[in-house]
């Protein structure tokens, strides 16, 4: 049974009880790197110091909307556990001697009851989050206790790659550590694409699977390119592995750590927002037609009305709806626009300030 | 693959001491280095490896086509497709596009370009659209599907979850319009699955809008179009196991896509010939009947023959008998290379397109005083709407036979065969006019 490929494409519907197997498959990747020689485990052993494990205990998770899940959601009760975030430890990366831990933000929603790390050596300290950054889904954790970690005269910052990967194809590895002592786990792929995320994040191809997100990827050089993470932006469920990876580049991590680690947190800019609803143009290429205006929008007070069809945006051609909000997200909130609509016979040029996009919407 | 073995034999020889050490010892242990020839030969493997794929992606990632189809009734259907000629005619699966009123395209990069479908394949999962626009396209080279071997490496380029056309990250941030790239190798050929009749199976991740993209070669060569995978549990996620469309077969219908005017093309099958399920120990795929006077009896089959090869390729099953042909279009001649009492012999098989013949007009009755039937209303991309018959028409001849009812229309398209040219008579709004019809198959 197979599924064609298009966001439309429809798959066959089968349920299976095999649903147990693909947990244990997820989670049974933490194979030892450290026993298998060669440049590869070298590549792992390079980075073990500051690869930590991190579990989680919640009283409560967040839920993936229903209509992420297939079949709805609606499968049978000994099947539900597999919409469920595996239990099981995930990954981390020490960045400061102090004890700060960086990881994904998607490892530490929910309701968190406690944080337990377990370090290299086997020693187990309790953790409490310092600061998220929800635009990198990374989130930064410390252990316990004033004292330093690691003495200042041992200690050495992680292997940051100085910039980021300037085009896809290289290759890279995800590295992952397992609950028990001693235990780094590595998977080889490639840079995707680049310049993912506004050009915060790379796409890699990487098997990411539920314990070795956020962890470091590196590259051939042992260099830390970024962090795993965005395992809730796809279609996968809780991080099972689709080939579909990203990571938060160093270039963005050393931009945004200090802010973290001064206990701030970082949001997502809010979006622009120019207030007409629309649809597919009818042929493709005759412009965005306006079928109705919110009300107090930056489209309202501009003059837009529906049944206009706004056919230029800030100097650029309009040939559909997809291409005017690719136009109107690559500005800011606060910026000046100016348009150009047709209305009837008419073309008349308009403009406005772009607005917040409505929360709920 | 060297490389690999190579670790095995060292499985025992290397131990991992930082890893008990505590942590502060840990951090200073860790730099280091550990290299040997072995690492180091299997790093500059690795290096050159990574130069020839990045010189590979940068070369044919300007080619690389997103594809949105805006569907009737709001939505969009999403996928990947490449450019192949400088004029820019493009590649993609038919299911990409199926069903859309109308095509956006943007290349790499985000430029946009209005897109016209020029011919489908739905059993083949192929069309060929046509960017509109001057200057030149960056296009890619079809290369030749038969030459791939398992185990060769090869690269695919699409946009999975649309991570390359939308911003799944910020929701309201812009896209950035790059393909993404995974790798991966060929893990076999000739595999039979539906509309995938001689696919090429890979274990490189594709996913959901990696359809219509391409499967590229180290050389660079596009040997297939990946498009469909196996999944389970409706996750629709991958799973290691991925059909590509394989360029020979794309490459034997091109001239009939390139003259479609936006309809499908046929398959075509050796009308009459009936093979059985699997050969036995004599390795070949016994012919068990032949229908007297059918093409296939013209072509010299007789029952008891042994099939041992088709096109070149040796046939096992009938499974694989469906698929080889299934990578022909109507029309083509088939060499097949037969066993009788011990003496080989070469046929050669017109292929006949199969199915019932289609002309996609569903009738009404139309107060009139001329005799005919009335039309409903005109099937989408049908033979019918290319040919420019319009809803409110009466069909009045048919190749020259008056048409009084739906049944005397159902009668002799009956008699006809998809590929059939035939004439209609018309009458629109009072006045006659006379259309040709190339019928398409169902």
């Amino acid at each position: 049974m197979a599924a064609s490929m298009s966001s439309t494409g429809q798959c066959r519907r089968r349920l299976s009880l095999l649903i147990a197997l693909s947990f244990s498959i997820t989670l049974s990747l933490s194979s030892p790197a450290a026993g298998e020689p060669g440049a590869l485990s070298a590549i792992a052993d390079g980075l073990s110091a500051w690869v930590v494990s991190v579990k989680v205990d919640r009283s409560k998770d967040i839920e993936i909307p229903r209509s992420r899940l297939p079949f709805n959601g609606r499968v049978s009760p000994e099947s539900q556990g597999y919409f469920k975030r595996p239990k099981g430890s995930v990954t981390g990366l020490l960045v400061d001697r102090r004890g700060y831990i960086l990881t994904s933000n998607y490892n530490l929603l929910g309701t968190i009851s406690s944080i337990t790390v377990r370090l290299p050596s086997g020693e187990e300290r309790k953790a409490r989050v310092v600061a998220r950054d929800r635009l990198d889904d990374l989130a930064l954790i410390k252990v316990e206790g004033d004292a330093d970690l690691v003495e200042k005269k041992s200690w050495r910052d992680p292997p940051w790659a100085e910039t980021s990967p300037s085009a896809a194809g290289s290759f890279v590895f995800a590295i992952g550590r397992g609950s028990a002592p001693g235990r780094l786990n590595l998977t080889e792929g490639i840079i995707s694409a680049v310049g993912r995320n506004s050009n915060r994040a790379v796409q890699t191809d990487a098997k990411l699977n539920y314990g070795n997100v956020g962890g470091p990827l590196v590259d051939l050089d042992g260099k830390v390119v970024g962090l795993s993470g965005f395992v809730g932006h796809t279609y996968s469920q809780w991080g099972l592995n689709s080939g579909i990876g990203f990571a938060t580049t160093a270039e963005t991590i050393r931009m945004v750590l200090p802010r973290l680690l001064a206990g701030k947190d970082i949001e997502p800019p809010p979006r622009p927002f120019l207030g007409i609803q629309s649809e597919p143009a009818s042929s493709g290429n005759d412009g965005a037609p306006v079928v109705a205006v919110v009300p107090k929008s930056s489209a309202a007070s501009a003059g837009v009305k529906s049944k206009d069809v706004i056919i230029r945006f800030n100097g650029e051609e309009v040939p559909n709806f997809n291409r005017l909000r690719f136009l109107i997200f690559s500005c800011k909130v606060g910026d000046k626009v100016e348009f150009v609509v047709r209305r009837g016979e008419k073309k008349m040029t308009l403009s406005g300030v772009l607005g917040k996009f409505p929360e709920g919407r | 693959m060297k490389y690999m073995t190579r670790r095995e034999s060292q499985r025992h020889q290397r131990s991992a001491p930082v890893l008990q050490a505590s942590l502060a010892l840990l951090v200073s242990l860790s730099f280091v280095p550990r290299t040997s020839a072995e690492t180091g030969e299997q790093v500059s493997a690795l290096r050159a490896l990574e130069k020839r794929i990045k010189g590979v992606v940068a070369g044919c990632k300007p080619a690389f086509v997103f594809i949105k189809g805006a569907q009737e009734g709001g939505g969009y259907s999403s996928g990947s497709g490449f450019c192949i000629s400088p004029d820019g005619y493009v590649l993609t699966n038919d299911h990409v596009i199926v069903g859309a009123r109308s095509i956006e395209a943007y290349m790499t990069g985000g430029r946009y370009f209005k897109t016209a479908v020029v011919g489908r394949d739905p059993g083949g999962d192929v069309a060929l659209l046509k960017l509109e626009g001057d200057g030149k396209f960056p296009f890619l080279k079809l290369g030749d599907s038969q030459a791939v071997r398992p185990g060769q490496r090869v690269l695919a380029l699409g946009d999975p979850f649309l991570t390359g056309s939308e911003n799944v990250f910020v929701r309201g941030a812009p896209a950035n319009f790059e393909p993404a790239v995974s790798m991966g190798i060929v893990s076999a050929v000739h595999r039979y699955s539906e509309t995938y009749n001689d696919a090429i199976q890979v274990d490189l991740a594709v996913n959901r809008g990696n359809s219509g993209g391409p499967l590229i070669t180290l050389d660079g060569k596009v040997v297939g179009i990946n498009g469909k995978i196996e999944t389970r549990f409706a996750l629709g996620i991958n799973t290691g196991v991925g059909y590509a469309v394989p360029s020979n077969q794309i490459l034997r219908f091109m001239k009939h896509l390139e003259v479609a005017e936006g309809g499908t093309v046929l398959h075509g099958k050796i009308e009459g010939l009936e093979v059985g399920e699997r050969a036995d120990e004599k390795a070949g795929l016994p012919v068990i009947g032949v229908r007297q006077g059918s093409p296939a009896a013209a072509s010299g089959f007789k029952a008891g023959d042994l099939l041992e090869r088709l096109g070149g390729l040796p046939v096992r099953t009938r499974s694989r008998y469906k698929g080889i042909l299934g990578t022909y279009p109507a029309g083509d001649t088939v060499v097949a290379e037969v066993l009788r009492e011990g003496e080989k012999l070469t046929l050669k098989a017109v292929l006949v397109a199969g199915g019932k013949a289609h002309l996609g007009l569903i009738p009404r009755a139309i107060e009139s005083d001329v005799a005919g039937v009335g039309v409903g209303s005109v099937v989408r991309s049908s033979p019918a709407q290319r040919a420019g018959i319009k809803e409110g028409d009466i069909v009045t001849m048919f190749d020259g036979q008056p048409i009084t009812s739906t049944t005397e229309l159902k009668s002799v398209m009956n008699q006809r065969r998809p590929g059939d040219t035939i004439v209609l008579k018309l009458s629109r709004a009072g006045e006659d006019l006379e259309l040709k019809v190339t019928l398409g198959g169902k």
